[in-house]
């Protein structure tokens, strides 16, 4: 086979962090700099009986970039637990979304170097939490997030 | 009448009263405590000295009208898998013996508000799994009415402190049963309210979307007056629902005429203990005479819904548990050589037998290739069982069983058989599975002198139904006023 007989396909999986002013699931800030363990709580911290609790503000953002890629919007949406046991998961699960994105089946059209016409198609946009840096101290015994 | 035999609206009317002082009341069952626990050991943790400092300094706050309320100064209990800002909250598990809250539970927030003092937390099965409250890593509580059997579970320790008159009620939790069949083996009243009617947060997940918070309590008007305390749509947790603000203690009528009672066949048939069958047929006729409509109808998911609790709780326990690896809080190995040994051996060791078998059954329905044939077919079964009940609820007002298909066993008797302590879930975990509510309320004694009890099951939100249909035949039969426990041994 020739190089002409192979069709390239490439997919990106783009992860972008929202600019809300708190987290997805809590209301401790997302600013960077902060001294250690000054923007976490209970509920970031996987604290035994503790809830998450959605951030509209996640969800508006989504659904604003799934109208401008020219997405369905789900009527009917939610989210999924991807259970896994990792240090700086706190939960040992991340809330995503698995089934029911909230936005499907979207495109971009771009034009080629000749001016035709083209059609990136757009699979699917969630939401997801994802984990901050958790740093372990030197002897192990403490650690700060 | 000792003072810590009296229910709380009864306290409320001798404070009323000048009869009692806040102080008093609280020396009582502190004392109560001290003589009673050696043998019943319902407790994990007691604070009888703060409890007895803070009703001092309350009662000052009173006599100084700087404060007021019908609940000020009232003790109670707490189940340990309820966090309190500061104290130890322990699942009755290795894992967290040392876990210190760092933050209160909307339930408990809302009785701090309301001046109520804790005397502790109480003991249960280990993160709420099992039927016997032997599970607890810590101890084994006994049963008042006979120190040889067990209080039920997993809130045994609520339900005994109760029943034993160390507490005047107490709050517990119930995934499948675990208010209401220990309420029903230790002769006093457990609500399992409407799934989203009280707040879970700062409960400790075992499934989620089964677990709710409710009552024990000694009286029908105890209940529903600790449940218009703790419910409400609270904005921490999503699923919780506005129910309005009502005021439980109305909707007790002491009249039943013209109301229709379902009576499921299936949950009177096999596995039912004689005399447990004996005393509901009796309780039946009571509320005939009542005025009640009777109806046998047939409503067969008893089997099903068992099934499909087992894999849908484990399922949500698997993955809730996983947090306790080890790594921020809890127990943690103190040998290990790598990342992926702390998490082996920190759950082995943190972890008791039953937990970690759920756990494992969890874990194995929820992986892939699995997940259809049974964690998606359970959801599905509960469907069906949900349909099952609303189409009852189309013609009865509220559908009446056993709580429990047998009374206290003995210790050690279920605890080598997990598939026949399942059992005794047999006739709870359906309302679970619909996320309806339902009361259990002791209607008589067996030979043996066990409290055998009747549950009363209503639709969604129809706590109001249920909560009258049980204090009319309290008021009947006056269960409390005959009968005490003998602390058997």
């Amino acid at each position: 086979m020739s190089r002409e007989d192979y069709e390239v396909v490439v997919g990106l999986e783009v992860h972008a962090e929202l600019s809300t002013k708190t987290k997805i699931f809590c209301s401790c800030p997302t600013s960077f700099g902060a001294a250690p363990n000054t923007h976490v709580c209970p509920i970031c911290m996987a604290m035994p009986g503790t809830l998450p609790v959605l951030n509209e503000k996640v969800v508006e953002y989504a659904v604003k970039a799934g109208l401008a890629t020219n997405c369905e919007i789900s009527r009917d949406s939610k989210n999924d637990r991807k259970n896994y046991f990792y240090p700086d998961l706190p939960k040992s699960y991340q809330i995503s979304q698995y089934d029911k994105p909230l936005c499907e089946h979207g495109y971009i059209e771009i034009e080629d170097k000749d001016g035709n016409k083209k059609k990136i198609r757009l699979l699917r946009i969630h939401i997801e939490e994802d984990a901050g840096k958790l740093n372990h101290d030197e002897f192990g015994r403490r650690n700060s997030s | 009448m000792e003072i810590t035999e009296l229910t709380v609206h009864e306290l409320q009317d001798k404070i009323k009263n000048k009869e009692l002082t806040i102080s008093e009341i609280m020396d009582s069952y502190c004392k109560r405590i001290k003589e009673n626990e050696p043998e019943v050991q319902a407790f994990i943790t007691t604070y009888l000295d703060e409890a007895k400092e803070k009703a001092k300094n309350i009662e000052e706050k009173i006599n100084s009208g700087k404060i007021d309320g019908n609940y000020v100064g009232i003790p109670i209990g707490i189940k340990d898998n309820i966090c309190v800002k500061g104290t130890k909250t322990t699942c009755a598990s290795k894992m967290l013996e040392n876990f210190i809250a760092p933050y209160s539970a909307s339930v408990i927030e809302k009785l701090d508000k309301e001046n109520i003092i804790s005397l502790g937390k109480l003991n249960m099965d280990e993160f709420a799994m099992g039927s016997s409250t032997e599970t607890s890593y810590f101890k084994k509580t006994k049963n008042p009415w006979d120190l040889n059997r067990v209080p039920g579970g997993s809130s045994g320790g609520s339900a005994a402190a109760v029943a034993s008159n160390m507490v005047p009620w107490a709050l517990g939790s119930d995934t499948g049963g675990s208010i209401r069949q220990p309420a029903s083996l230790c002769g006093v009243v457990g609500l399992k309210p409407t799934y989203g009617l009280v707040s879970r947060y700062g409960l400790v997940a075992f499934a989620s979307s089964l677990d709710q918070i409710g009552p024990i309590t000694k009286d029908v008007r105890d209940a529903s007056m600790l449940l218009t305390l703790i419910a409400g749509k609270d904005e921490r947790d999503t699923t919780s629902v506005d129910s309005g603000n009502k005021d439980y203690a109305k909707a007790l009528k002491n009249d039943v005429k013209g109301m229709k009672i379902g009576i499921p066949k299936e949950f009177f048939g096999k596995g039912i203990n004689e005399e447990v069958k004996q005393k509901l047929l009796e309780t039946i006729e009571i509320y005939k005479e009542l005025g009640a409509e009777i109806e046998e109808f047939s409503l067969d998911i008893a089997n099903y819904a068992l099934a499909a609790y087992y894999i849908i709780a484990c399922a949500e326990a698997s993955s809730n548990l996983g947090r306790f690896d080890g790594i921020r809080y809890g127990y943690r190995t103190p040998e290990y050589s790598n990342l992926k040994e702390i998490y082996k051996k920190s759950r082995s060791e943190g972890f008791g037998a039953e937990v970690k078998r759920r756990i494992i059954l969890g874990t194995y329905v929820l992986s892939s290739g699995y997940y259809d044939a049974y964690y998606k077919k359970a959801q599905k079964v509960r469907t069906l069982v949900s349909n099952e009940f609303n189409k009852a609820f189309e013609k009865y007002d509220v559908i009446l069983t056993p709580t429990s298909p047998v009374t206290a066993f003995k210790l050690g008797e279920k605890s080598e058989n997990p598939m026949e302590m399942y059992l005794s879930d047999i006739c709870t975990v359906s309302i679970n599975i619909a996320g309806i509510p339902a009361i259990s309320i002791p209607c008589g004694l067996d030979k043996k002198g066990l409290p055998i009890g009747v549950q009363i099951i209503g639709n969604k939100f129809q706590e109001e139904k249920i909560l009258n249909v049980a204090y009319t035949l309290e008021q009947k039969i006056g269960f409390r006023e005959k009968y005490k426990p003998e602390f058997k041994k």
